[in-house]
C-alpha cells in the first residue's frame, strides 16, 4: 500500500488525468484509482481535493441524472486544467527520472 | 437567508430522506459540525448537498458511510473547510450580527414582559421601566453562555455525550448561575425606557435581522 504521504504530492494531477479521460464522478474516480494501483482510496479522501481543484479552476462540475436517487455531480476538466495536467506529466517525469537515476547508482555501488 | 440558500435548504431536506437511519445520523453530525465553522450557510448547503449525494450513491451500493467518508468525519470535514475560501471581514461581521440579533431579541421581549408583569403588580408606577446594571451584565452573560455552549456541541458533534467535558459544563453552569446573582445584585439603575419604546426597539431589531438574514449566505 503506498504511504498516503507518498500519495500526497501527486494524487490532484493523478485525478486530473483520470477526468481527463472522461467527464466522472467522485466514486468512479476512486475506483479508477484503485484499478491503476493506488490502493483503496474513499471517496471521502477525494472529495477536498476536488474541491480544491474546482476552486482553482482545474475542473468544473455538472449534474447530471443517475440511475437512482438524486442527480449525481460530474466533474470535467477545463482549459486551465489540460494545462496544469500538462505540467504535472512533466514534473512527475523529470522527478521520476532522477528517482530512478539515483537508484541505478545505488545499485550499481552495491557490491 | 437568501433565495438560494433558501432552494438548497428545501432540496437537502427533500434528499436527507431518502438516507437510512444511519446515514441521517452521520449526515446530521457533518451538519452540525459545519455550522460551528467559519464558512457561510450557502457553504454549508453545497457540501451537505454533495455529501448526501456521495452517501445516497453510497447505500445504492451497499457501502456504510464509512466506507464512502473514511474512518476520520472530523477530519474529512476539516479537509473540506481548508478548501473553501476563507470569510471576508463583511461576511463575518454580517454572520455575527445575523447570529446575535436573535438573542438579544429574545432577552428584550423577556425583560419587556418582565416590566409589564411589574407594572400589573404595581411594582413600576409608570410605563418607564429601569434598566439596571445587572440586566445588561446578566444578558451579557447569558449570551457568552449560550454562544460558548453553541460553539461547544457543535465542535464535538461527532463526540459520544458521556465524553463531554465536565469541566465545561460546570463553566456553563456557573456563568448562567452568576447571571442570576448579578440581576438581583447589582441593582443600580443605568436608565429608564419607555415599555412601548422597548417594545419599538425589538420590532427594528427584528426588522435588521431580516435584512441581514435575506442578504447574507
Amino acid at each position: 500500500m503506498i504511504p498516503s504521504q507518498m500519495l500526497k504530492g501527486t494524487l490532484e494531477g493523478c485525478i486530473l488525468a483520470i477526468i481527463s479521460k472522461n467527464e466522472t464522478y467522485g466514486y468512479e474516480i476512486s475506483k479508477q484509482l484503485e484499478t491503476y494501483g493506488f490502493g483503496e482510496i474513499a471517496e471521502g479522501t477525494i472529495y477536498p481535493l476536488l474541491l480544491r481543484l474546482e476552486k482553482n479552476g482545474m475542473i468544473s462540475a455538472v449534474y447530471r441524472q443517475s440511475d437512482f436517487g438524486p442527480k449525481r455531480k460530474y466533474y470535467f476538466l477545463t482549459e486551465k486544467g489540460r494545462g496544469e495536467l500538462l505540467d504535472f506529466t512533466e514534473n512527475y517525469r523529470e522527478l521520476s527520472n532522477a528517482v530512478e537515476h539515483l537508484f541505478a547508482d545505488i545499485m550499481e555501488e552495491k557490491p | 437567508m437568501s433565495r438560494r440558500v433558501k432552494d438548497l435548504l428545501k432540496e437537502n431536506n427533500r434528499m436527507n430522506d431518502l438516507l437510512s437511519e444511519e446515514g441521517q445520523h452521520v449526515l446530521t453530525d457533518i451538519i452540525v459540525y459545519l455550522r460551528g465553522m467559519p464558512i457561510t450557510m450557502y457553504q454549508q448547503e453545497m457540501i451537505r448537498s454533495d455529501v448526501t449525494r456521495m452517501l445516497i450513491d453510497g447505500e445504492q451500493r451497499g457501502s456504510s458511510a464509512n466506507d464512502v467518508i473514511g474512518p476520520d468525519y472530523r477530519e474529512f470535514c476539516d479537509n473540506i473547510v481548508k478548501e473553501l475560501p476563507p470569510l471576508s471581514v463583511k461576511e463575518k461581521i454580517l454572520g455575527h450580527i445575523r447570529d446575535l440579533l436573535p438573542a438579544m431579541i429574545v432577552l428584550l421581549v423577556i425583560w419587556t414582559f418582565g416590566s409589564s408583569v411589574r407594572i400589573a403588580a404595581g411594582i413600576f408606577r409608570t410605563f418607564y421601566c429601569p434598566v439596571t446594571a445587572g440586566d445588561l451584565l446578566s444578558g451579557l452573560l447569558i449570551i457568552f453562555a449560550a454562544e460558548r455552549l453553541i460553539n461547544y456541541l457543535c465542535r464535538h458533534s461527532f463526540q459520544d455525550s458521556h465524553s463531554w467535558d465536565i469541566g465545561f459544563g460546570v463553566l456553563i453552569a456557573v456563568t448562567l448561575v452568576l447571571s442570576l446573582i448579578v440581576k438581583m445584585v447589582l441593582t443600580f439603575k443605568l436608565f429608564y425606557i419607555h415599555l412601548a419604546l422597548a417594545a419599538l426597539i425589538i420590532l427594528v431589531l427584528f426588522l435588521i435581522y431580516k435584512i441581514v438574514d435575506k442578504y447574507t449566505d
